[in-house]
């Protein structure tokens, strides 16, 4: 009985099926940006065997296909096959409009504000590591800061003690300050007297700024506990000219030109940078030491140059090669909050060069070199000898000991050489299975002390004692593809050395102070392994581990004779990371698209340094461990092709593991604690509106957008009173800004304001910031995107 | 896909709440304890670092407290110091920063907030803080180089006493450094650093005395056997005779030929007694690493000659400083009068320690010791027994201690 009724249906499906043939389908097959049209694509309807390919338009057709319901593939080299279920009607012309998602998409990681997601960006979020990505594009026209643009990505809080060109600690994931390193263009950016800052970096040269999580790619060289900054700038291949000018709320103003020109006769083009910064940083504040004293903050002035002058040479054998000439100079004055300071300002100059050489195929077919080496001089004068000390109602006292800021004089004049290769090798084993990464970072440092105003005032003479420190980091990494590439691993061991030699002195025992020659060397070894598996189209996890080292700073390892005492034992910082990501994402179609991520992480640090202090001087010491662990998630969603919307929030905690007071076997009650002063839940969100042609004409872009930030509540010390006092104050934050761009976006106009409803912000406990900004940015530029 | 997307939604919900329910609450939930409830009858100012940059003050009911609650602690800057009067703590930050704060002991074991005074506003710091009465007391500004006269009942400022002036420092300079203070008959005998580099002071130890009648700097004298006169509050004493014995820190023997120990101004003098001179640099061990102490800067004298000390052992510090690993520091007990003084059977404890007072028949150290626990260790001047654990448990560095008799 039932078999009959099945050869019924049957029949009649058939018969329905072969009556009418007029129908047709058609279509247009897009990339999933909705950018581009996508001719070459493979279009098949199963069941009737009938095949073709989209045109140079992306425009496909079918006629007369029977009616009835079929599935109809899309497939294309790079991108991930498509297959749509559709219902032919008899006698309508069909239409199938189709977006293809590329591999590099369907692995994508995290954070972009935008739908049009170049393939640079792809290639960096298919790594199996966590890792959020800023599109400069986003930033090429905004008059802000950095800093405000880090400051709202998940799992990254920036804490700054004043305004423009203050200290800044960049914290990710509860680690910070040194712990985290900073890239240029996948080299360490920090110059070895932290002259110079993230903020320094002008913003409408970003091309992306990559965060990575708790773990960095094999090819980073550096060191660091899992957590860095990859500050990517623009590359342009033609010539181009970009002037800008931004101002912003307390007398700050950040001037820009660049130009590039191709030389023909030279073959060579030569790019020509010039920019700036000046910062009066004069915002009113509340003293956090005296009660009802407002301080007008006027001793805070920041004026700082920089230049770059680079050649890139056109030549058959490297794919790349150039060199660049770098210079910087800035001076910067230090504000007082405890007491007035007056006079007390540092002086940093740099001059540097920095070739770099790319090849793809070098001496093998499939053997890929990197390499770019940097000789700097840095020249630095902390100028701190004022004869009197200040408060802030007018009054002076005789200096007891000289120094303002210290409790020594200072003149410095101190040089350091600092000398950098980075060399990577990159074997394609089996070519988009299989590669081997060699990597070798090779950083010389020798500095220089002088300081005739403090060896006068201590009665001594160690100046031009020349000490020096050398770090070798080597990594091999084997890159694999599994599973037709839906599983991905990338398996990297890694070797530190550090080597400290030269003369020192400790100026800590004025009466018994002698030179010393350290001689230390130390090594190291590091591994980690990455992971990512696509569960499905959309759907992808990302699971990674690493033991890895935070070599000692110069500072940290030899001090600075007069304050801080050299420890010439402390050992470099170590941390074994977990991260456990997942990540969704889909297009709903060119204009609409959600994603959705979320990662937890476990991380353990050992031999943690810490600054500890007695009788007016410090030292670093090896004295802690810290279990770091937490969850962020990050929903963005583009709602349609004008409207954007994000939110992220982010949980973290940093829990004191060490078990024993330190030097003692007694179990300290501060064993499992939160780590005073790191932030632990902040949120983000985001609502962005862009349209063409807002107000008619042409080549017109406008772009308006919100951003709000919450950063709950977080203790300066530990939690152990019902007193609490000392803690840094929940804040609440919101930004509104808008963008317009004319003639396809050659002149480009911005302005905001940070914190429009002026809350009280500190992000530093005693450090009030300035509350509500304004900001402004005007740019001309020939550069396209 | 849709189970996907669920999937995805559900665990982000599961993420999200749980950073929502447990990210806002705070880390401990500091219970005031019963044992910790009454009246507090000691005080103690303790110092976190390196752990963290700051610093408590933490009242502990009585002695039979076994471990210290720090639910009703305030908290401080770095390297507290606390002196008393009545009910009445100070807390006097040091070179942490020149406002100093008032407490007062309450019933229920807690320390309420009373007001706060800035001392020192050029350089932010404050050492001592003596009171002559519950109308007038003293702040010490040694780089503002002023003393402040308040009103510590309401905390406010009613007078200063500049000593920015040549007569008072060395060499043609001004800045004389008033630290540590105390008054006897009418007169305020101020210790004077007269720094030629922080923390190094010029040889010999300087005195000032100023008349509390007048507020009026009368004179100062000095004496070349000890070097560094005084520091905060407990650098110096008055004996059962009404003579004042100085503490001599000896520029904490960073510079060669200071010697450190004690001074004394006899009953009636407004000099350096010439006949008395507890030379303790210059004093040898057997049975300490090296013979030698290298300062001390703080002690406690408790009556009938006997005198309480810490002092900083070389022989036990590593070839750079290391003031947590390295326990340099030795409990003593000294007779005053005939100028000896022996280690005292206390594990040795390490570079921060510092806190001496008494309590009944006890003499109370804060120290950090290898193995043997952190706290106050007792020693019983009856029993002369030394405790060889904490009689309370406290974690961080015990800068100072007061007692009270209720």
């Amino acid at each position: 009985m039932i078999k009959g009724r099945l050869i019924i249906l049957l029949m009649f499906f058939c018969t329905t099926a072969a009556t009418t043939k007029a129908q047709s389908l058609s279509g247009t097959v897009k990339d999933s940006t909705g950018n581009s049209l996508l001719p070459g694509v493979n279009v098949v309807i199963d069941g009737i065997k009938k095949g073709t390919a989209t045109n140079k338009n992306g425009f496909f057709s079918f006629r007369d296909i029977p009616e009835g319901i079929y599935n109809v593939r899309f497939s294309f080299i790079g991108m991930q096959t498509k297959t749509k279920r559709i219902k032919i009607k008899a006698g309508k012309k069909n239409i199938l409009n189709v977006y293809m998602i590329d591999n590099a998409t369907k692995l994508a990681g995290i954070s972009i504000t935008t739908k049009r997601e170049r393939k640079e960006i792809k290639e960096v979020k298919r790594q199996g590591i966590p890792v959020s990505v800023i599109d400069g594009k986003e930033l090429s026209a905004r008059g802000t800061t950095l800093q405000e643009v880090l400051n709202h990505q998940t799992g990254l809080k920036l804490r700054q003690t004043g305004g423009s060109g203050t200290k800044t600690q960049i914290n990710i994931r509860g680690l910070e300050g040194n712990r985290v390193q900073i890239y240029m263009d996948g080299y360490a950016l920090n110059t070895p007297d932290g002259s110079f800052s993230v903020d320094d970096v002008p913003l409408q040269f970003i091309d992306r700024i990559e965060v990575y999580k708790g773990i960095v790619p094999p090819e980073f060289g550096g060191d660091g506990l899992g957590s860095a900054i990859n500050i990517v700038t623009i590359d342009p291949e033609y010539g181009y000219y970009d002037a800008s000018m931004g101002i912003e709320s307390y007398g700050v103003y950040n001037p820009g030109f660049c130009i590039n020109h191709y030389f023909n006769k030279i073959k060579t083009a030569v790019t020509f940078f010039l920019g700036g910064k000046y910062a009066k940083n004069n915002y009113t504040m509340d003293s956090p030491y005296i009660q009802g004293l407002k301080i007008k903050r006027n001793h805070d002035k920041l004026k700082m140059k920089e230049f770059g002058l680079t050649f890139k040479f056109r030549n058959k054998y490297f794919n790349k090669s150039e060199i660049e000439i770098v210079g910087y100079k800035s001076k910067k004055e230090t504000q007082g909050i405890k007491t007035n300071i007056k006079y007390t300002h540092a002086e940093v100059w740099t001059l540097g060069a920095n070739p770099k050489l790319e090849k793809k195929g070098f001496l093998l077919p499939d053997l890929d070199l990197k390499f770019s080496g940097m000789v700097t001089y840095s020249h630095t004068c902390l100028n701190d000898t004022s004869s009197y000390l200040f408060d802030f109602y007018g009054n002076k006292t005789v200096n007891t000991y000289g120094g303002e800021s210290g409790y020594v004089p200072n003149l410095s004049d101190d040089g350091l050489w600092d000398y950098r290769s980075d060399l990577n090798l990159k074997y394609h084993l089996i070519r988009d299975k299989m590669d081997i990464n060699i990597n070798n970072s090779s950083r010389y440092v020798v500095r220089t002390e002088r300081d005739t105003a403090a060896d006068t005032f201590l009665g001594t003479n160690y100046s031009g004692l020349k000490s020096h420190i050398l770090n070798v980091i080597s990594s091999v990494a084997v890159q694999n593809k599994w599973f037709g590439g839906r599983l991905s691993s990338v398996i990297t061991g890694r070797h530190y050395l550090i080597n400290i030699g030269g003369t020192n002195v400790n100026l800590a025992y004025p009466g018994d102070a002698h030179p010393t020659h350290p001689d230390n060397t130390g090594n190291y070894l590091g591994y980690s392994l990455a992971l990512r598996y696509d569960l499905t189209e959309s759907l992808l996890i990302k699971l990674a581990a690493e033991h890895n080292y935070r070599l000692p700073k110069y500072e940290e390892i030899l001090g600075d004779r007069i304050t801080t005492i050299a420890n010439t034992e402390l050992k470099p910082e170590n941390a074994y990371n977990l991260n456990l990501g997942i990540l969704y994402d889909k297009y709903y179609n060119s204009d609409s698209r959600i994603q959705i991520e979320s990662n937890i992480y476990l991380d353990k640090i050992q031999n943690m340094m810490f600054l500890t202090s007695i009788l007016c001087y410090s030292k670093y010491e090896n004295i802690g461990k810290a279990l770091l662990y937490g969850a962020d998630a990050e929903i963005k969603y583009d709602i349609n092709k004008n409207w954007y919307a994000s939110v992220n929030g982010t949980w973290q905690k940093s829990i004191n593991y060490s078990k024993y007071v330190p030097g003692t076997n007694t179990v300290s009650t501060l064993y499992k604690k939160q780590i005073p002063h790191i932030p632990v839940l902040f949120f983000n969100w985001t609502a962005d509106y862009r349209k063409n042609n807002l107000f008619g004409g042409k080549g017109q872009y406008a772009r308006i957008y919100y951003e709000g930030g919450y950063t709950d509540k977080y203790y300066y010390g530990y939690q152990l009173t019902n007193n609490k006092s000392y803690k840094i104050p929940t804040v609440c934050s919101h930004t509104l800004g808008f963008e317009y761009g004319l003639k396809n976006r050659t002149i480009l106009f911005g302005a905001e304001c940070h914190n429009i409803f002026n809350a009280k912000e500190i992000t530093n406990f005693n450090y009030p910031l300035p509350g509500r900004i304004f900001r402004a940015k005007i740019r001309f530029t020939s550069i396209k995107w | 896909m849709k189970k996907n997307l669920f999937s995805v939604l559900t665990a982000f919900m599961i993420i999200a709440a749980s950073v929502l329910f447990s990210g806002c609450s705070d880390d401990d939930d500091n219970n005031n304890s019963g044992e910790n409830s009454g009246k507090a009858k000691i005080v103690m100012s303790i110092d976190m670092e390196p752990n963290a940059s700051m610093g408590y003050i933490v009242p502990v009911k009585d002695i039979n407290v076994k471990t210290a609650s720090y639910s009703n602690a305030q908290e401080t800057y770095t390297c507290p110091y606390i002196t008393s009067y009545g009910n009445w703590i100070f807390y006097v930050p040091g070179s942490a920063n020149g406002t100093i704060t008032k407490y007062t002991r309450q019933e229920d074991g807690t320390l309420s907030v009373d007001g706060g005074l800035t001392i020192a506003a050029t350089t932010a710091m404050c050492v001592c803080v003596t009171v002559a009465s519950e109308t007038k007391a003293y702040a010490s500004a040694p780089l503002d180089n002023k003393i402040i006269i308040f009103n510590p009942a309401t905390m406010e400022k009613t007078g200063e006493i500049n000593l920015n002036d040549t007569k008072w420092g060395l060499n043609g300079t001004s800045t004389p450094n008033p630290l540590g203070m105390i008054i006897r008959e009418g007169k305020l005998y101020v210790g004077c650093g007269e720094f030629t580099q922080m923390p190094i002071t010029a040889p010999g130890a300087y005195m000032m005395i100023i008349d509390t009648e007048t507020d009026n700097p009368e004179k100062i004298f000095s004496d070349p056997r000890l070097s560094s006169a005084s520091m905060f509050n407990g650098g110096m004493f008055i004996d059962e005779n009404d003579d004042i014995y100085v503490t001599c820190w000896g520029s904490y023997g960073y510079s060669n030929g200071q010697k450190f120990g004690l001074l004394r101004i006899k009953n009636g003098e407004t000099e350096f007694d010439s006949n008395y001179c507890f030379n303790m640099s210059d004093m040898t061990f057997d049975n300490i690493e090296g013979g030698y102490f290298q300062y001390s800067i703080t002690n406690y004298y408790a009556g009938n000659g006997n005198l309480y000390v810490i002092a900083y052992c070389p022989g036990y510090a590593g070839e750079s400083p290391d003031y947590i690993n390295d326990k340099t520091n030795i409990c003593l007990k000294a007779n005053l009068y005939n100028c000896t003084m022996e280690p005292l059977a206390f594990p040795r404890t390490n570079g921060y320690s510092c806190a001496i007072s008494q309590y009944g028949d006890d003499i109370l150290f804060g120290l950090t010791t290898e193995s043997n626990g952190t706290g106050i260790f007792s020693y019983n001047q009856k029993t002369g027994k030394c405790s060889s654990s904490p009689i309370i448990n406290a974690q961080g560095t015990i800068m100072n201690i007061c007692t009270f008799d209720n």
